[in-house]
């Protein structure tokens, strides 16, 4: 089990970690994601022992590695452009670490071809590292940090130079392979997708802080602040106006909320709005902006009262849906009010 | 009137002048190299007329002439294997941390390169040598009688000069390939386990293997080709294949013998540089651009490995080049005296020389002005020649252009003597050859400095002022020209500094009533007494300062990333 205990870190008069705890189960994967220079990477680095912190401290199963160096670790961790050593085949990049165990190389031979049929790509041993395909050096980078058996896997952005559509096979690929061999997982993405395919559970971080925690639907469904909605894409955000005990007004109307103290600003949850019939009591009017049309539904974006701008997808089977132009109500299902707190109530 | 047949008829007179023009650097280079060469291959395969190979079988036989490649071999070897190793951890600080003045300092690590073989040891000799500053200060202070540091005329000292020379020729090429390999590679490796030697031997060495052979066989050649080194601080118990190529023509009159030494030369030469062109073009080929992973030092150690590296840059540049100019002012041992600088302007009797020293300043002043101005005229005319798009030419051209950069001066002098002193060409009573001589290894220079920037110039730059109503003379005056001006000043002063610090070729074709600086600052090296003594010292620092203005002017003019030499 990993436990990572108020950790600091600096680059020059740059704070990088501002004091970030957590903890991971056996075999969970946790990802961390944020936007690039939030401290993601380096979080990574100060586990594995490339960075040291100013303060604080990284616990393995119960055992502090604060002084163990980076090679004594028994950490795995694949970097985002894979570096792979030029000047070694596919088996000897994989089997590097084992021959640093002094393992021998029978045994070498037999883990190489094991991990790489694990992840796709047996028959590979001897070819030269540098005529690879991207998803093909991908792998032997994962089948390398996999082979010493790490107690620990963590994973730098392994897919950011990949294509979009490569990105997308490989991540669900990568999320079964990890499961298989059962390990304990962190792994760094920019890109909620990947971040949602593959986690067991997220850390939005910012600015070497964490935002919020919580799996990936939580995290989807109930962001805690402004900017994890915003991260995500999530931008239907509203200043809250004037709260009652359990309600909050806003620019475009009121909405029940459970508790509404403290409520500084509220996210109008794309995915939980619906057409309406003009002047019911919940509904939103306003006027189409822009339409979308996205395949399997539109994107509206609404000007509402105020000029607040609203934007949510309706399906392409709804009746008949307003032109760029037209008048249209709206209103949204119960659940999909969310408070925000802004720097507050960061646990999820 | 200008009529389709006027002017048709003007490209047919201008098509020959165009291609004459072009026809001027490969006359030169076939009557002031490739004549040479031939006649050295003439007298070192038929001395007598007749086919005789007597010279090679003593070569191959001989112990004494074995005995001489073989230590040019082995002193190469070392010298490469020496200067790898200390320019490794070097490269590496390059390479990974940043720190103040770091272009500075890799600029003036450079220095050494211009500095003429001469200058540079009579700086060792007036750091270490038996008169020098350490040895004197050593006397001194423990009362000694003779100098405790016997360095002069041992493989050391050689070693030792070797390494200043080709320290930053290693530094550049390692540092500038490792900087260009990805760090996490290294991570990835220390994360797997590795660490300490097996970090340098399993990852950092074989990931280098392309710069490292490229470099060693960069500095093996230079060090192969070492001449003023060696005869000046080696003494008769070392020879090169070039200071024996010296002796067999000067003190023996061998000349048979000398030519069949020069064709081995040439032919180990020619060798070595293929293999440099493979290397080098690996090394090119093989530039990963990664997230740049330079940072300042910040541990205890990485500053003490930072430190301790510019330490010993500095004082293996600066300790030599500072003796020689305070041993010029105090040689005799009597305190500071102007006295030596004021003696170079003196006919004194029995000198060896047959003029005052300082004519030298003037002869090699004037020399180097005509080797600049024939080098760049003809160097900018091969730019030419060598930059026509879609030539079929120019990819057989440009290797043959840079020929003398891979012939020994030694061996060019060599050739000159036995080529141009007789019918049809007899120049060896004229003061042209020099000039001559310096041209031929001073052109790829210029080229290598103006190429780049004329091959930076897309056809649509000319064809845009054409269009806009420029005439051909007006496209190359206001477009060519601007352009390339930077890159012609550098190969200019290039041209300059090569020239001033000629060594190899001057002392074989320099007649005793012209000579040059760097051969009275030999001769006077070779003879006993402090007044000799202090005057080559005096000369040295002079063309010092010569040079190294040459190369602050190169450094300043020089644009990222031009062509290394």
């Amino acid at each position: 089990m990993l436990e990572v205990r108020d950790v600091e870190l600096s680059f020059g008069d740059l704070p990088v970690l501002r004091g970030v705890s957590l903890a991971a189960a056996e075999g969970e994967i946790v990802c961390l994601l944020g936007p690039s220079g939030c401290g993601k990477t380096t979080l990574l680095r100060v586990i594995a022992g490339l960075e040291t912190p100013a303060h604080g401290d990284v616990i393995f199963d119960g055992r502090s590695v604060r002084g163990v160096p980076v090679h004594r670790r028994g950490f795995g961790l694949m970097f985002q452009d894979f570096a792979l050593f030029p000047h070694l085949d596919v088996a000897r990049n994989v089997a590097f670490g084992l021959r640093m165990m002094g393992i021998s190389a029978v045994e070498r031979q037999r883990r190489a071809q094991e991990v790489l049929s694990l992840v796709g790509l047996a028959g590979f041993e001897r070819r030269d590292v540098a005529k690879l395909s991207g998803g093909e050096k991908q792998r032997v980078a994962l089948a390398r940090s996999l082979a010493p058996n790490p107690r620990l896997l963590m994973l730098d952005e392994p897919l950011g130079s990949l294509d979009a559509a490569l990105r997308e096979r490989l991540v669900i690929e990568i999320r079964e392979i990890i499961k298989q061999v059962g390990r304990t997982a962190l792994y760094v993405t920019h890109d909620q997708h990947e971040a949602f395919a593959i986690a067991d559970r997220i850390i939005i971080m910012n600015e070497g802080r964490f935002e919020q925690v919580g799996t990936p639907e939580a995290v989807y469904r109930r962001p805690a602040s402004a900017f994890v909605a915003r991260f995500l894409g999530l931008n239907n955000i509203l200043p809250v106006a004037a709260r009652a005990e359990n309600r909050v007004r806003t620019a475009v109307g009121q909405f029940r909320l459970e508790v509404a103290a403290d409520v500084e600003a509220v996210l109008l949850h794309p995915d939980g709005f619906q057409p309406a019939a003009a002047g019911s009591p919940e509904a939103i009017a306003g006027q189409v902006e822009r339409r979308v049309f996205l395949g399997d539904a539109y994107q509206f974006q609404l000007r509402a009262g105020d000029g607040v701008q609203l934007t949510f997808k309706l399906a392409a089977q709804a009746e008949r849906l307003p032109q760029v132009g037209e008048n249209m109500s709206v209103r949204l299902l119960p659940d999909y009010v969310v408070p925000l707190n802004g720097r507050r109530g960061v646990k999820g | 009137m200008d009529t389709g047949l006027d002017r048709s008829r003007a490209a047919l007179i201008r098509l020959p002048l165009r291609y004459g023009l072009l026809l001027v650097p490969a006359v030169f280079l076939a009557l002031f190299y490739f004549y040479p060469l031939v006649s050295i291959l003439a007298v070192g395969l038929a001395p007598g007329g007749q086919p005789d190979l007597t010279g090679f079988a003593e070569i191959v036989t001989s112990a004494y002439y074995r005995h001489t490649l073989g230590f040019t071999l082995a002193q190469a070897a070392l010298s490469t294997a020496l200067t790898l190793l200390l320019a490794l951890p070097g490269a590496y600080v390059f390479a990974r941390y940043d720190f103040q003045a770091k272009s500075l300092l890799m600029a003036l690590a450079t220095l050494p390169f211009v500095l003429p073989t001469v200058v540079v040891a009579a700086a060792f000799s007036a750091l270490v040598g038996p008169r020098g500053l350490v040895n004197e200060g050593l006397m001194s202070l423990l009362g000694l009688e003779s100098p405790p540091v016997q360095l002069e005329r041992t493989l050391a000292i050689i070693l030792i000069v070797h390494v200043f020379y080709n320290y930053a020729v290693a530094l550049r090429i390692i540092g500038s390939y490792w900087a260009n390999q990805n760090p996490r590679m290294e991570e990835a490796a220390r994360v797997l386990g590795a660490a300490g030697w097996r970090l340098w031997w399993e990852i950092r060495l074989p990931i280098l293997r392309p710069a490292l052979l490229a470099a060693g066989t960069l500095v093996f050649i230079f060090t192969f080709t070492s001449f003023g080194v060696v005869l000046i601080l080696g003494g008769p118990r070392f020879a090169t294949l070039e200071v024996e190529i010296y002796r067999q023509t000067a003190n023996l009159l061998n000349l048979p013998m000398a030519a069949a030494l020069s064709l081995v030369q040439i032919g180990l030469m020619l060798v070595m540089m293929a293999i440099y062109t493979r290397m080098q073009r690996r090394t090119a080929a093989d530039v990963v651009s990664a997230a740049s992973a330079v940072r300042p030092p910040r541990s205890r150690r990485a500053r003490a490995l930072v430190f301790g590296n510019l330490l010993f840059m500095a004082v293996m540049l600066f300790a030599p080049l500072l003796a020689l100019v305070a041993r010029s002012f105090t040689a005799g041992g009597e305190g500071f005296t102007t006295r030596y600088y004021e003696l170079l302007f003196a006919n004194v009797r029995g000198s060896v020389l047959f003029v005052p020293p300082m004519r030298a300043v003037g002869n090699s002043l004037v020399f180097a002005l005509a080797t600049t101005v024939l080098a760049v005229a003809l160097g900018l005319i091969t730019v030419y020649l060598l930059s026509q798009r879609g030539s079929r030419w120019a990819n057989w051209l440009d290797p043959l252009f840079m020929l003398p950069l891979a012939t020994s001066a030694v061996t060019l002098g060599f050739g000159y003597i036995i080529a141009l002193d007789e019918p049809p060409l007899n120049l060896r009573a004229s003061p042209v050859l020099i000039p001559l001589a310096h041209t031929l290894v001073a052109m790829p220079f210029v080229v290598r400095s103006v190429l780049p920037a004329k091959r930076s110039i897309t056809p649509h730059l000319p064809e845009a002022a054409r269009v806009l109503g420029a005439s051909p003379w007006q496209v190359w005056r206001f477009i060519d020209l601007p352009l390339i001006s930077r890159g012609l000043i550098v190969g200019a002063v290039f041209a300059f500094t090569v020239s001033m610090g000629e060594f190899g070729a001057s002392l074989f074709i320099a007649r005793p009533d012209t000579p040059t600086m760097p051969v009275v600052i030999f001769r006077l090296l070779g003879q006993p007494g402090a007044a000799n003594y202090g005057q080559a010292l005096a000369m040295s620092v002079l063309l010092m300062v010569v040079c190294a203005v040459g190369f602050i002017l190169i450094e300043r003019l020089r644009t990222v990333g031009m062509g290394e030499f």
